[in-house]
């Protein structure tokens, strides 16, 4: 067993793993955040896809040794506030962006991070930056107008 | 999907990570772990220990010395290749390359280090070290030495590192020539069927005065197409029959055969996308 | 018992349809955007232990030994079992499936593995981690068999056989044949012949198989979470096989990541976890790998030998179609494609003269389930490509000959010869509007245009009939004993609780496809509330009241889930009404429901009495309460769909809803390495009538992207050996957002008379009618190479093979190659 320490959500974590453990193992059954999910074996799918940093990164293909001192976001920590919503979760709501919701975790991490990274993407780029990230169920067509909407709202919230 | 168990050590110097790469049995270095992870996590290898090199600073620099010399750590990311300034204004080739890598999540992970020690025949980073002329510095505790990437790359996932060993650092002469890098794959983030990496200096005449082409996913790994630079250097592009001579210089390999490409279908591949891209490159003036 | 038309009346009269055609936006997504959607993974017990399973590496051998012995030394292992144990503890899977049931597969191997990713072994410990080591300690020594690997192969005299006990690896054989084929066939001018063939690919949902078991021994009762599509039958099966008796079942049913008809042969699983449970008397998770995901339960490959008798005007006279499947050895699902199949074989045209012959075949391939359109895909993929080769060789516009077919609007209802019944439809209007919306005819100019300059352009398009809402039972027209169930039904609860609040309990599992919201759409409506002040439960729970066959498959919600909901809050608002008649004194005809009350006087509407207020009275202040009425505000409804016909082989039908769509796709073909760009890509679809256009539309272009993942990228590779060669996402090749073309949907309504709301099949669609509009065009791309396209997938590199050879080849690539 290591000791393990990180920020997680803007709070501070301090424990113990075994080095083998995956962070995405560590989140889900030692810090019990559910919201990120698991989806493949060999780091393809996304659908663990949380923040270091502000930057997208695969929680599957790290150990959980690894993240040490690492400032993480999952989509536990998009919400503003309790029982508000942030402008990627909403937009993907308002577009009808999820069926299942298995991979819009996911999602939402990765267009947090693009709506703030690259202004401005056209839909070819937004797919393009998207295609680490697999959904089964929507046909990712309304996943790139959510994008859209949440860079407009970003783009609108920053004047 | 749960990788087994090891002893795992996180050194803070390159000088403690060399001590214990020799002193621990069965150890296996992880970088950025996005080519080790899926081989844990299926137990298609069970390493005794890991040592974790991602926390060692000097590992992670990026220099230019002299204004030519280009000098990166084997922990830098594919996503700092793609962005640092230092390397889009002297390599911009490298950077260009780190593009074709994978996927945004794996790019912030994944190391150039890693990336070349894993030695893939279809990765994207060897045909443009291999035209670049980089060298690559091995440490241990006895010494030092550099390879180029023809001597470190023995052929699919094979390389020269010995017992002891570890990369630390990509040497590359600066070099902002005219280039071309290109793969073509099933989708963006798969390895490539085929690839092509070009650099070339056109002369105010036509004539072709530098001329670099390597080529990846054969059987011997990354590959220089050095009968194929030869043809072409001192010529102007009206002077040559490229679907000849590319046809020629490219019977004589091995492409590598497997689910998502025969080697006969790859070959086919990489004869178009040498025909066009070198064409293009060398009709361009610098 | 009310009828079916009386339920129409009080929706359309009484409370009007007002939230019915909006896009209210999902409530589901509430949960899922915050990370608490609540997946069977997301759920712990106290104690909870894991499980891991050891898979054959073998696709046929014999199992000589397996010694655990290191295994259980393993600290915090709790329990192994292996097919030793499995075999005196429990019944063999019994099978609903061939003519003469094999016995001999039970929920883990025994004695014989017959298919690669197999389970052997089951380890239970206190965690995933431990259980895994405990895995690759197990030592199991197998005796490799000959491996059957192919249909031809099978079928000959001396093959191995994959069960002996029946003596053959032919598992069904059945012919149907109907109106007068060899009269069709005599008067033809032209018979056009074609060999299709089909690879085995499967929807691969996000979340794999979960199970989370726990058998309570102080009550003697077991209570499972699964991600399972069909619960009902599960509950059965797990009886069945490992002995608790039914009723001491509780399945529960979270929301679902994504089902596609592949989790609905979870139940092998659910029985064998419970048995772990059971045995060990811990909780126990199972939560499946990838990898184990991918080993089997896929769409089988196989191949269609077709026959059409042409007039030369591009009638279809007569179809003759000789269907062979590799049914892996997974015999509970055999015939059920194949009469699904020969169900849709006439599509959306009048052919009234139709002979389907098929074989199930037994090989070592892994087991199937019904996936995503369970056949359909591919006839509608055989039979749009029949109709374009027919064209060619009877130089027949590709539109016209299918415009001479179509079967007309003024015969709906039409009863196909087979009998399946199309409710409603207008296909040819569907067609007509597909080629505006794709400007096909401009398009066409264009192709003209860039073939000139040298690129290859191409343009496909196919027409499909979408069914749902299985007639269950259908596939024991072919074998000898009778199914334990049949028709299609589903069972709901609807009940104002004692907080006055409307909840709705669908009971179907919640997979993703917007049950919530339009129940709450079309409730709202009853109750005379806000679709967002409804609470439907999405989750399923066998303690109440459910069906046997009781799950979401074969697009039923917008039939008989929704039939049955409807049923249960008409009869839950007759009741309230006739209560509230009696404790408001007034007559039942002067009140309605409005905002949670019960009001009278429309122009200027009086609250008289609250929800809460009546189920104060109704569940507790019985001495206030109307004598002749019954207590509480509860109801349970089942739903039938009446059009459900008992089977005769002369005359029944397999899907009582039908939908249909026309794809256009336009595609390049780049020489350079035979890649395929689509250009542009236009549906119109008919579903009946749409409850929420958004959660309609997403799902077309959702089911359009997974059939073009089977069109271009996905197959399942088997070597001689029939080992898997496909088993992660590197080498099965889902589309990503970068594959997925930009959609454009039309929807039009041709409302079902056979529904509640007039409402079809949705879900399968896209996966439906895609294959032959992709490959179609790709083949027109093709043109000057005269290449025919007659399997998937169509990859760059296949395309290659076939042009390789050709004139047009070699004139661009000079001589050389």
């Amino acid at each position: 067993m290591v000791t393990v320490s990180m920020k997680i959500n803007g709070k501070n974590y301090s424990g113990e793993a075994e080095p083998r453990t995956l962070l995405v193992h560590f989140i889900r059954d030692t810090l019990r955040l559910k919201g990120t999910h698991i989806g493949c074996d060999t780091g393809h799918c996304g659908a663990c896809t949380i923040l270091w940093n502000g930057e997208p990164v695969k929680s599957c293909q790290i150990l959980a040794v690894q993240a040490e001192g690492a400032d993480l976001t999952t989509v536990e920590g998009l919400e503003p506030e309790e029982g508000k919503y942030s402008i990627e979760q909403e937009s993907f709501r308002e577009h009808f962006a999820m069926q299942c919701g298995y991979c819009t975790p996911g999602f939402l991490m990765m267009t947090r991070y693009l709506i703030r990274n690259n202004p401005e993407m056209t839909r070819e780029e937004i797919r393009e930056k998207l295609h680490g990230n697999y959904c089964m169920c929507t046909g990712y067509q309304q996943i790139v107008d959510a994008v859209q909407d949440a860079q407009k709202k970003f783009l609108i919230s920053k004047k | 999907m749960y990788p087994a168990n090891f002893e795992y050590v996180r050194p803070k110097t390159v000088k403690e990570a060399l001590s214990l790469i020799s002193s621990m049995e069965g150890s296996r270095i992880i970088a950025g772990g996005q080519s080790l992870l899926p081989i844990l996590k299926l137990r298609l290898f069970e390493p005794a220990s890991l040592i974790d090199i991602g926390f060692i600073p000097e590992l992670k620099q990026i220099k230019v010395e002299d204004k030519h010399t280009v000098r990166i750590g084997a922990m830098v990311r594919h996503h700092e290749i793609l962005d640092n300034a230092l390397i889009r204004g002297n390599l911009p080739m490298l950077s260009s390359t780190a593009e074709n890598v994978a996927d945004v999540q794996i790019r912030n992970r994944g190391t150039i280090g890693g990336s070349i020690c894993e030695a893939d025949p279809a990765a994207d980073y060897l045909p443009t070290l291999m035209a670049l002329d980089a060298k690559v510095h091995l440490k241990s505790d006895n010494g030092e030495r550099s390879l180029s990437i023809e001597e470190f790359i023995k052929g699919p996932f094979e390389t020269d590192i010995q017992d002891g060993e570890m990369l630390t650092e990509v040497e590359i002469e600066r070099n902002t020539e005219n280039f071309v890098v290109e793969k073509y794959a099933r989708r963006k983030a798969d390895f490539a069927v085929a690839s092509v990496a070009a650099l070339a200096r056109v002369a105010k005449e036509g004539r072709v005065e530098y001329i670099r082409i390597a080529t990846g996913a054969t059987t011997e790994g990354p590959k220089r197409l050095k009968d194929l630079e030869n043809s072409i250097r001192g010529k102007t592009s009206h002077q040559l029959d490229l679907g000849e001579i590319v046809g020629k210089a490219i019977s004589s390999i091995g492409m590598i055969s497997d689910l998502h490409g025969s080697s006969e279908y790859r070959k086919y591949v990489l004869r178009g996308m040498l025909i066009r891209t070198v064409g293009n490159l060398i009709k361009m003036e610098r | 018992m009310e009828s079916q038309e009386q339920v129409i009346a009080h929706s359309e009269s009484s409370t009007g349809t007002k939230n019915v055609g909006k896009a209210v936006l999902r409530f589901e997504d509430l949960k899922i955007i915050k990370g608490i959607r609540g997946y069977t993974d997301d759920i712990e017990f106290a104690d909870q232990h894991y499980a891991a399973l050891l898979s054959s590496p073998y696709a046929h051998a014999k199992i000589i030994k397996i010694d655990v012995s290191k295994a259980s030394q393993v600290p915090g292992v709790l329990l192994i079992l292996t097919g030793k144990e499995i075999k005196s503890l429990t019944n063999p899977m019994s099978s609903r499936a061939a003519t003469k049931s094999p016995t001999s597969h039970y929920i883990l191997a025994v004695d014989k593995v017959r298919y690669m990713g197999e389970p052997v072994a089951l380890v239970v410990a206190k965690s995933k981690y431990i259980a895994a080591d405990a895995v690759g300690l197990i030592e199991a020594e197998y005796e490799p068999l000959p491996v059957v690997s192919n249909i031809e192969d099978a079928l000959k005299k001396d093959a191995p056989l994959i069960y002996p006990e029946l003596g053959s690896n032919e598992l069904i054989y059945d012919h149907f044949e109907f109106g007068d084929v060899p009269k069709a066939f005599k008067e033809a001018d032209k018979i056009v012949k074609q060999r299709i063939k089909i690879q085995r690919y499967a929807s691969t949902p996000l979340e794999t198989w979960n199970v989370n078991a726990y058998f309570d021994r102080t009550r003697e009762e077991l209570t499972v979470y699964a991600s399972d599509q069909q619960p009902g039958r599960t509950v059965q099966s797990v009886e069945r096989t490992i002995k608790i008796p039914s009723s001491k079942i509780r399945l529960i049913v979270p929301p679902v990541g994504g089902g596609f008809g592949n989790k609905l042969a979870i139940w092998q699983y659910v029985a064998l976890i419970g048995l772990a449970s059971k045995l060990c008397g811990k909780p126990v998770k199972w939560v499946q790998t990838r990898m184990e995901n991918l080993y089997a339960f896929h769409r089988p490959r196989g191949f269609m030998d077709a026959e059409f008798a042409m007039r030369k005007d591009g009638k279809i006279l007569g179809v003759k179609l000789s269907d062979w499947q590799a049914d892996g050895n997974w015999p509970y699902v055999a015939a059920l494609y194949s009469l699904i199949k020969f169900a849709n074989m006439s599509g959306v045209y009048e052919i009234r003269n139709l002979s389907f012959e098929y074989r199930s075949v037994a090989t070592n391939d892994p087991p199937i389930v019904q996936d995503r359109g369970v056949g359909k895909p591919f006839m509608s993929f055989v039979l749009e490509r029949m109709m374009d080769i027919a064209a060619e060789e009877l130089q027949i516009d590709k539109i016209a000959i299918r415009q001479k077919n179509l079967i007309p609007t003024e015969k709906m209802p039409y009863t196909t010869a087979s009998g399946e019944v199309y409710e409603s439809g207008n296909y040819p209007e569907t067609l007509r509007r597909a080629l505006k919306l794709s400007d096909y005819y401009s398009k066409r100019e264009e192709q003209e245009k860039l073939r000139k300059e040298g690129r290859y352009i191409g343009i496909g398009l196919a027409e499909g009939i979408e069914p749902g809402t299985s007639n269950l039972g259908y596939y024991f027209l072919s074998k000898a004993d009778q199914p334990d169930y049949n028709g299609a039904g589903q069972m709901s609860t609807v009940e104002i609780a004692q907080d006055g609040v409307v909840k709705v309990n669908m009971n179907g599992p919640e997979i993703g496809t917007g049950h919530v919201t339009t129940i709450a759409q079309v409730v709202s409506d009853v109750f005379g509330l806000e679709p967002s002040e409804i609470v439907v439960d999405a989750s399923f729970d066998s303690t109440l009241g459910h069906l046997t066959y009781a799950g979401t498959y074969s697009n039923a919600f917008n039939d008989v889930y929704l039939g049955a909901v409807m049923k249960a809050s008409e009869r839950l608002k007759s009741k309230v009404i006739s209560i509230a008649s009696s404790v408001l004194n007034e007559p039942k005809e002067s009140l309605f429901l409005k905002d949670g009350y019960i009001c009278k006087n429309v122009q200027k509407p009086q609250k008289l009495l609250s929800f809460k207020e009546l189920a104060k009275i109704s569940y507790g202040r019985l001495l206030s309460f109307p004598k002749n009425e019954e207590p509480g505000l509860k109801v349970v409804a089942a739903y039938i769909n009446p059009t459900a016909k008992p089977f005769v082989r002369s005359d029944f039908n397999v899907q009582l809803t039908h939908s249909n769509s026309v794809h256009v796709c336009y595609v390049e073909v780049i020489p350079e390495n035979w890649s395929i760009k689509i250009l542009d890509y236009s549906i119109v679809h008919d579903a009946g009538k749409v409850i929420n256009p958004s959660i309609v539309e997403g799902m077309a272009i959702g089911s359009t992207v997974s059939g073009i993942g089977g069109a271009m990228y996905e197959e399942f590779v088997f070597d001689e050996q029939e080992t898997n060669l496909s088993l992660t996402f590197g080498d099965y090749l889902k589309p990503t957002a970068m594959e997925a073309p930009e959609l454009r949907i039309e929807q039009m309504e041709s409302p079902a008379p056979n529904t509640v709301f007039g409402t079809k099949a949705v879900g399968e669609g896209g996966a439906i009618t895609s294959l032959a509009a992709v490959a179609g065009a790709i083949e027109d791309a093709l043109k000057p190479f005269n290449v025919r396209i007659t399997e998937l997938p169509v990859t760059p590199e296949k395309i290659w093979n076939w042009v390789k050879d050709s004139k047009e080849f070699k004139k661009i690539n000079g001589e050389a190659r």
